[in-house]
């Protein structure tokens, strides 16, 4: 019988592995792998796991670009907002700090 | 309360870039990171034609998106102290440029190397001040995000001297920037105070914020000059 419960209890822990990790992998990643760069997180979620075009963000013209510094491969933050809002996760503008 | 805000005037700014070079020349920054900027464009169709000078520091939100971010990735180098000045602690950067990525209105830099303001020129403004010596927030670090501070280390200074009040007004306790422009196209001081000369001008002129559409509360105010973004 207590082998029985044994199995059981090893069993369900396989079963669950998976879910577990699908957790754990959606999480924020540790502080240090944040990063801009091309082949770094921030363009892994935008790119990879979004499927966003880089011209989604980083418009070919600078003219409609205001407020910003006039800089190669500038993004206009105004695309952000349609995600990074209060009420969705992470959000950074309309949010009360904490 | 305390909130200190800044009002630019664009009907009267003429584009001289005094602010900038003040800027630079008090807050060392280097030509990679500008903690101030000037924006150029112009506005209508041949010939009624005008050019929009457009200055941009930190706008100082009240909820910083900058803020935020670093707060998401841990490394909880942005704060706001008590005068409402949001501020970058280089100890705790590490230099991952989300802050850069979601401000709405591209100021924070990632100054990648330290370089002087007029290579083979020697040293210039606070660069000759002993490392040190000089500011927490002047004590730069390569690969760090770098921003305008309102000058903070003027405003320290104003509450160690007890004198909270002459900010905006002496040249001690007035951000640099401010004090430079030879059209009064500037202004700095408490809000919270409706005697105070920028918030009576802010009335006045029903001067604005940029992008408000982020919801983060900029405490720069502007007055638009006719077909200016906002």
């Amino acid at each position: 019988m207590k082998r029985f419960i044994a199995f059981l209890v090893m069993g369900l822990a396989l079963a669950a592995m998976p879910a577990i990790s699908a957790t754990q992998s959606a999480a924020k990643a540790p502080a240090k792998q944040q990063s801009l760069a091309q082949n770094g997180r921030f363009h892994q979620i935008h790119a990879e796991k979004s499927a966003m075009k880089c011209n989604a963000c980083h418009k070919a013209e600078q003219q409609e670009v205001i407020l910003q510094v006039p800089r190669p491969r500038i993004v206009d933050r105004q695309i952000c907002l349609g995600c990074h809002t209060e009420g969705s996760k992470p959000a950074w503008y309309g949010v009360e700090p904490r | 309360m305390t909130k200190f805000v800044r009002l630019i005037d664009l009907k009267r700014c003429m584009g001289c870039r005094a602010c900038l070079a003040a800027c630079a020349a008090e807050n060392y920054f280097t030509p990679e990171a500008p903690w101030n900027s000037m924006l150029e464009y112009e506005v209508g169709a041949y010939p009624s034609v005008k050019s929009i000078y457009n200055t941009l520091g930190c706008m100082h939100c009240e909820q910083p998106a900058c803020k935020a971010a670093c707060d998401w990735v841990g490394a909880k180098a942005i704060s706001k102290n008590q005068f409402g000045v949001v501020l970058i602690d280089y100890n705790k950067c590490m230099g991952c440029g989300y802050c850069v990525a979601v401000c709405p209105y591209g100021v924070p830099f990632l100054n990648k190397e330290l370089k002087p303001l007029y290579p083979g020129k020697g040293k210039n403004g606070a660069e000759t001040i002993a490392y040190a010596d000089r500011h927490p927030t002047h004590r730069k670090k390569a690969k760090t995000a770098e921003k305008c501070t309102f000058c903070t280390h003027k405003l320290e200074q104003a509450v160690a001297d007890g004198k909270t009040d002459r900010i905006g007004k002496d040249q001690a306790y007035t951000p640099a920037c401010d004090l430079v422009c030879p059209v009064q196209a500037r202004m700095f001081g408490d809000i919270d105070d409706p005697n105070s000369e920028v918030a009576k001008r802010i009335k006045a002129t029903n001067a604005a914020q940029l992008r408000k559409q982020f919801g983060i509360g900029p405490q720069v105010y502007y007055v638009l000059e006719e077909g200016a973004k906002s």
